[in-house]
């Protein structure tokens, strides 16, 4: 699962309250070296990474405030550091058909409801990360 | 040896049975009975139950570590051996349960003569002899141990947790190890049937481990 050496590394903001999947997932993506991961527990946590650093790639918990939404805009706005083409996935406990209308306009590649396993966020993440790995100039 | 993992001896008398059991926790009360001192040659490791009619089941018992004294001192340093469950535990054991859809999970504490669980789904049982756990096969590595089908594995195939109850058939035990490099027990998961684990699973359970060995000893391995 590790990117050939020849890759450009994939860069991934991890957003997800819940201690224990949010670790695991993390300590599990640097272990395999899927990806370049970095992690918060909330959105408001996350926002100093959001200014400072460009990621490839999000998988972001919406919550019940939608500032999943919200934080989502903003990539696609251009107003984090991020590509507004970065690839994103969200978690959570409950879908309606507005909500993946809003979330197909978007762009948003993936969504997984809860409850679901740490194994399938991770293949997710190598999921996201496959197509955007370009090889880097020599 | 035979390759019968059952030998049919005479009945031991009750002291003489008593003795053999002492005799696997290294406090032999009999040390001079010619019986014991045959089967404990003939035998070596292998630890024995006897049954009806002198039934004498073959079971590898857990080894004891070369530094078990240090091992049991650095585990009794943590002051955890005892204590009351704690959410912090509970979770983890919950969470690794749920996401390898296993029946049983357990944080596994192996004291000088016992199994103890600081955490438990699926397990009334709050410790188990050292002698027939599986935890205790685990502290002389690092590595994951891992036992696909307790049936198929010499080890295991006798143990009384394999032919009663809780009727093990698949094992895995991530290791804790201490900062001292010692090992105090493991996160294991048990299912009552066979079962294998990828390499991305065996991530995520060394990934819980760790997360284990940080709330036991975090502060310590943060100094």
């Amino acid at each position: 699962m590790a990117p050939d050496r020849n890759t450009k590394r994939f860069s991934l903001l991890l957003v997800e309250p819940y201690s224990v999947v949010r670790s695991t997932v993390t300590s599990v993506a640097r272990s395999l070296d899927m990806v370049d991961i970095q992690d918060a527990p909330s959105i408001e946590a996350a926002a100093p990474l959001l200014s400072s650093r460009a990621f490839d790639g999000f998988v972001i918990a919406l919550g019940d405030d939608r500032a999943g939404l919200e934080l989502i805009n903003r990539i696609r706005n251009g107003s984090t550091a991020s590509p507004t083409t970065a690839v994103v996935a969200i978690t959570t406990e409950r879908m309606d058909p507005d909500s993946i209308a809003a979330l197909k306009k978007l762009d948003v590649k993936r969504v997984l409801l809860k409850p679901f396993k740490v194994k399938t966020i991770l293949e997710t993440i190598a999921a996201l990360a496959q197509p955007a790995r370009h090889t880097e100039p020599s | 040896m035979a390759s019968s993992p059952f030998h049919v001896l005479p009945p031991l008398a009750p002291r003489q049975a008593l003795a053999l059991r002492h005799f696997r926790g290294r406090r032999l009360a009999d040390p001079e009975s010619a019986r014991i001192a045959r089967l404990r040659h003939a035998c070596e490791d292998m630890s024995f139950f006897a049954g009806p009619l002198g039934i004498i089941h073959r079971m590898k018992a857990a080894p004891i570590p070369e530094h078990d004294q240090q091992r049991l001192q650095a585990l009794r340093d943590l002051l955890i051996l005892d204590t009351p469950a704690e959410e912090r535990f509970d979770k983890i054991v919950a969470f690794a349960a749920g996401e390898f859809d296993m029946p049983i999970a357990l944080i596994s504490l192996v004291d000088e003569n016992r199994q103890w669980f600081k955490a438990k789904v699926g397990l009334a049982a709050c410790e188990t002899s050292r002698d027939i756990s599986f935890c205790g096969h685990a502290l002389e590595s690092s590595d994951v141990l891992i036992v696909p089908d307790t049936h198929e594995d010499e080890r295991f195939k006798d143990n009384p947790l394999v032919t009663g109850a809780p009727l093990i058939r698949f094992y895995a035990g991530a290791p804790l190890v201490l900062p001292s490099g010692h090992v105090a027990g493991t996160l294991c998961l048990i299912d009552q049937r066979p079962r294998s684990l990828d390499p991305l699973d065996l991530s995520i359970l060394c990934a819980l481990r760790d997360l284990v060995l940080d709330e036991l000893v975090g502060e310590h391995r943060g100094a």
